[in-house]
C-alpha cells in the first residue's frame, strides 16, 4: 500500500483522517473511480491548489492540502455503516490512482 | 445549499456584513463558552434573550434580504453554519420546526467535554421564531418559541414549536451601527497586505456545505450575527451589574476569549490551510503574531494591528472592533472598555505564541490548554482605549 492513514487529532469527533502518500496521485483516475456521485471542485491556498471531491452528507476528500497529503472528512449526517462503507471505497480509489 | 446565494460584503477595516447586519466568524468553542457564561448566573432572564436576540437578528437579516419565503430563510440559516432547518409546517398560528442538522444541537458538545442536561439549541428556536416571524408578517417577537427536541441531549432531530403571540415589546437590531473615526488601520507588518489575505482566506469558501456546518482549521465554524454576541455579552453585564457582579462578568467574557483564541487560533496555527498561506512568510514567533492577525482581520472581527510585540508585552489596536462598535451603538458612550473577546483572543495569541510554542504545531488537548493557559508566568491583559469611549481606537496591552 502507497499511503498511510491517520486519525487527525484536531478533529473532535474523529470523523477526520490523514492519507499520506509515497508519490503523487492520478487524480483524473481517482476521480474515474470515485464515480459521477462525487462533485468536484478546486480550491487555490495560496500557491497551492487543492482538488476536492464531495459526495454529499457522506464525505469529502481534498487531494493537496499539503505535499502528497488528503484530508478525508466523514459528514456528521452518514452512519457508521456507512461511513465505513465509504472509506473502503475512498482508499480503494486512491489505490488505483497511486498504482 | 448555495451560500453564494447570499452576498456577503467586506466593508471598510474589516468589518463584513449581509443585507445591513454585520456578520462575524466564531467557532463551536466560543458559542459554547458564551452561551454557558451567560447563563451561569440564574434569574437573569438570559435565556429569553437569547432566543430574541437570535430572532431579531434573524428577522433584520431577511428583512434587508427582502425575501419571504422559508427556502431562502432555510438556505440562510445553511450558508451561516447553523445546519439544516426545516420552516415549511410554519403557519400564520405557529407550527413544527425541525433541524436535522444542528450547529448548536451537535456541535457543542465537543467543547464542553461532557454530556448535556439541558437542551442547547436556544438559538436554533429564536432562528425559527424570527424567521416564521418575518414570513408571516408579524413582528420579530411574534412567535413563542419552545424546544420540543433537542439533539444536544440525545434526540435524533431538533424540534421546535412555534406558537403566536401579541408582542409588546421588539428587540431589534442596529445594523450596520456606527464606524469608528479612523478610515483606514496603519499596516504593521510589512510581509504581505491586508488585501491578499482577505482574498486568500475567503477564497477557502469558508461558508456552510451540504449539511449546513462549516468544519474548517480543526473546529466547527458560524458565519455569526454580530448582534446576536454582541446583545447576550452586554446584556448579560447590565443584568451583572444589577447584583453587584458586573467585574466577575467581564472576567468571564474574557476567559470565554481565551478559550476562543486556545481553539480557533490553535486549530489555524495547526492547519494546512497556514500551512499553504502564511508559514512561508512567517520566520519568527512575532512573525506569526502578526500574521494569525491580519487573518483575524479577515473574520468580521474589525483591522487587528499588533503595534508592538515581545515575548513580554503587546501592544494591540483594534480599528472598527465590532464588540466596541455594537456596544456604542446598542448602549452609547461606554464608561470601561468592552472588548472582552479581543482581550481574551490577545491573550491566548501570546500564551499560544510564547508558552505553547504553537508554532511547533503541538496537539491541542486539555493538558496543553493547563499547562498553557495555567502557567504562573501567563499573560495579563489590560484594554486601555476603547472605540466604545470615543476614543480613535480599542487598544489591549498583554504583558507579564
Amino acid at each position: 500500500m502507497s499511503f498511510k492513514r491517520f486519525a487527525d487529532p484536531a478533529c473532535q469527533r474523529g470523523l477526520t483522517f490523514v492519507y499520506r502518500l509515497q508519490h503523487p496521485a492520478a487524480v483524473e483516475v481517482f476521480a474515474q473511480k470515485i464515480g459521477a456521485l462525487a462533485q468536484r471542485s478546486q480550491q487555490t491556498w495560496g500557491e497551492r491548489s487543492v482538488d476536492i471531491w464531495i459526495v454529499p452528507r457522506r464525505f469529502e476528500c481534498q487531494f493537496g492540502v499539503r505535499n502528497l497529503e488528503i484530508r478525508f472528512m466523514h459528514r456528521f449526517s452518514a452512519t457508521a455503516r456507512q461511513r465505513e462503507a465509504d472509506q473502503q471505497r475512498f482508499e480503494l480509489a486512491l489505490s488505483e490512482a497511486l498504482r | 445549499m448555495d451560500g453564494m446565494r447570499f452576498p456577503v460584503e467586506t466593508l471598510g477595516l474589516g468589518r463584513r456584513g449581509l443585507a445591513g447586519e454585520p456578520l462575524v466568524y466564531h467557532c463551536n468553542f466560543y458559542n459554547y463558552w458564551l452561551q454557558k457564561t451567560v447563563l451561569l448566573v440564574d434569574g437573569l432572564g438570559m435565556e429569553e434573550v437569547i432566543q430574541d436576540a437570535a430572532a431579531a437578528s434573524v428577522y433584520a437579516c431577511l428583512k434587508g434580504l427582502g425575501v419571504t419565503d422559508f427556502a431562502q430563510a432555510e438556505a440562510l440559516f445553511s450558508a451561516l453554519g447553523f445546519g439544516l432547518i426545516d420552516l415549511s409546517s410554519v403557519s400564520a398560528d405557529g407550527g413544527m420546526v425541525t433541524t436535522s442538522v444542528s450547529h448548536y444541537g451537535q456541535c457543542l458538545d465537543a467543547a464542553a467535554g461532557a454530556p448535556f442536561a439541558k437542551p442547547q439549541s436556544r438559538f436554533d428556536a429564536g432562528y425559527a421564531a424570527g424567521a416564521g416571524a418575518w414570513a408571516h408578517g408579524r413582528p420579530s417577537s411574534g412567535f413563542r418559541a419552545a424546544i420540543q427536541a433537542c439533539m444536544s441531549v440525545g434526540a435524533d432531530q431538533g424540534r421546535i414549536s412555534l406558537v403566536g403571540r401579541a408582542a409588546s415589546e421588539c428587540m431589534t437590531t442596529y445594523g450596520m451601527g456606527n464606524s469608528g473615526r479612523v478610515h483606514r488601520a496603519p499596516e504593521t507588518w510589512a510581509a504581505i497586505s491586508q488585501e491578499r489575505v482577505d482574498e486568500a482566506v475567503h477564497g477557502l469558501g469558508l461558508t456552510g456545505n451540504e449539511e449546513g456546518l462549516i468544519p474548517r482549521f480543526g473546529v466547527m465554524l458560524t458565519q455569526h450575527f454580530a448582534h446576536f454576541y454582541n446583545r447576550l455579552s452586554y446584556e448579560f453585564l447590565r443584568r451583572m451589574s444589577h447584583t453587584g457582579m458586573r467585574m466577575a462578568g467581564e472576567h468571564l467574557l474574557i476567559d470565554a476569549g481565551y478559550r476562543c483564541a486556545f481553539h480557533t487560533f490553535g486549530g489555524i496555527f495547526n492547519s494546512a490551510e497556514w500551512d499553504a498561506l502564511m508559514k512561508p512568510l512567517v520566520y519568527s514567533r512575532e512573525a506569526g503574531a502578526h500574521a494569525l492577525a491580519s487573518i483575524v482581520s479577515t473574520l468580521g472581527w474589525g483591522h487587528w494591528r499588533l503595534v508592538e510585540i515581545s515575548d513580554r508585552r503587546a501592544i494591540l489596536r483594534l480599528y472598527d472592533d465590532y464588540e466596541s462598535l455594537g456596544f456604542q451603538s446598542m448602549y452609547g458612550t461606554a464608561s470601561r472598555p468592552v472588548a472582552f473577546l479581543a482581550a481574551g483572543g490577545l491573550g491566548g495569541l501570546m500564551n499560544l505564541l510564547y508558552l505553547g510554542d504553537i508554532l511547533d504545531k503541538p496537539d491541542l488537548d486539555s493538558g496543553y490548554f493547563e499547562r498553557v493557559f495555567e502557567h504562573p508566568d501567563a499573560f495579563n491583559v489590560h484594554q486601555t482605549k476603547s472605540i466604545a469611549m470615543g476614543d480613535d481606537y480599542s487598544e489591549i496591552v498583554a504583558d507579564r
